[in-house]
């Protein structure tokens, strides 16, 4: 059976071994230390899970690093994934970043999408709205009908269909805590949106 | 699906992996919702011992050692649950999530918890309750860190079930001697019931056991 060791709380035991008298603030202090010191502040400078990250204009951006999955949750990941897209290729199978992540801190950390406003916006980026003036290495931004941001990626190669009279993108972008997959612009999973916008940091003389 | 059934699914690695899609939490939480799995658990919970069942399993899977090396195995599942939990029993949920603060290496668990607890915990209902709670005339009982308790005695059960998830041996109520009698910590699926037995103890009571 396992026993694992004793953490004594308050105050001291008594010679019965595990009868204790404690008050009620003395109690709800030690909870609340306990609880708070992993639920408040999350991705915050004072954490110890985040890294120092900051925009071009010196912002600091909120983030934390998550553990890695164990590896049956990956290798499932990768099963079901590659059974309903199998244009998706693999590049990676890690859960320790996010899709934010590997575009904005170079596959270091997880970033949450309240933080893409600022990055955007200070480090110099602007929408393309023009898909013909997009070029590999911009991004692209997918959402739900209301817009909200969803997911992200990298855009990696530009094709043209002469036929369709379109462009074909390839992306390279991050699925959650899942694997980091090469797929054409629109073959992503429903969970992740759709893409509408398009952005780029681009400086042109 | 049978109450079980609907547990192990998702308690599985699909799900995890589905779900696991979200970037952010509102998307977690989407994705939970839209599961067949979750949405079968929110209407048997119409039935209150499924809650108590489900509340049972969340205090289990926090309570559980994992390989330090990677996150919580039962992360997605736990944070499913309290979820799940809040849509109906919120102080229920509020239970589940004490015990969630403290699992080492989560991450959707610890978000749901923090939006459960977030901006409620010096002011719950369950707090100011037990403020003005007489606890000597809390009548002798048996709990246990699965049994739900009612009213007056929730903070009890909250405190236990945080206890538990640290993985402490001994058990503290507030303001009321708890004596542990047995308890069997999880060694697997199902194993975890520890029994403790809250006892409305005197101070001379006291001063004899410390003799």
């Amino acid at each position: 059976m396992y026993a694992p060791p004793a953490i004594l709380i308050g105050g001291p035991p008594t010679e019965s071994g595990e009868t204790f008298h404690l008050n009620r603030s003395h109690v709800s202090t030690r909870l609340s230390g306990l609880k708070m010191a992993h639920i408040i502040g999350a991705g915050k400078r004072t954490d110890p899970a985040s890294i120092p990250l900051a925009t071009k204009l010196g912002t600091y951006i909120k983030n934390e690093r998550r553990e890695e999955l164990i590896p049956a949750i990956l290798r499932e990941s990768q099963r079901m994934f590659h059974e309903a897209r199998p244009d998706a290729k693999l590049r990676s199978l890690t859960g320790t970043y996010n899709c934010m992540g590997m575009v904005f801190a170079s596959r270091r950390t997880c970033i949450d999408f309240d933080q893409l406003a600022t990055i955007l916006k200070e480090d110099g980026y602007y929408r393309v709205k023009d898909t013909n003036e997009l070029l590999p290495g911009d991004i692209v931004l997918y959402g739900d009908p209301r817009g909200k941001p969803l997911h992200i990626g990298v855009i990696l190669e530009i094709a043209t269909d002469v036929v369709a009279a379109e462009h074909r993108f390839k992306v390279l972008s991050k699925w959650g805590a899942n694997g980091e997959y090469f797929h054409s612009i629109g073959d992503v999973p429903p969970l992740l949106g759709t893409p509408n916008e398009f952005y780029t940091e681009r400086k042109l003389p | 699906m049978s109450f079980r059934d609907i547990l192990c699914e998702i308690e599985g690695y699909s799900f995890a992996a589905r779900v696991n899609l979200a970037s952010d939490f509102d998307t977690f939480s989407r994705a939970v919702a839209s599961e067949n799995a979750v949405q079968e658990l929110s209407r048997l919970l119409q039935r209150k011992e499924y809650a108590d069942e489900l509340l049972k399993r969340t205090a289990q899977l926090c309570c559980q050692s994992t390989d330090f090396r990677h996150e919580h195995p039962k992360d997605a599942a736990i944070a499913t649950y309290i979820l799940t939990l809040s849509g109906r029993y919120m102080d229920l949920a509020k239970i589940a999530a004490e015990s969630a603060t403290i699992i080492p290496r989560s991450w959707w668990a610890r978000r749901a918890a923090e939006l459960i607890l977030s901006n409620r915990y010096l002011a719950s209902s369950v707090d100011r309750q037990t403020s003005q709670m007489e606890f000597t005339h809390v009548p002798e009982m048996t709990i246990s860190a699965s049994s739900t308790v009612y009213s007056e005695q929730q903070t009890i059960a909250m405190y236990v079930s945080v206890f538990l998830a640290n993985e402490a041996r001994v058990i503290v109520a507030t303001g009321i001697p708890v004596q542990q009698h047995s308890r069997s910590l999880p060694v697997g699926l199902g194993t975890f019931q520890p029994e403790l037995r809250v006892e409305k103890t005197s101070a001379a009571a006291q001063l004899r056991a410390r003799k």
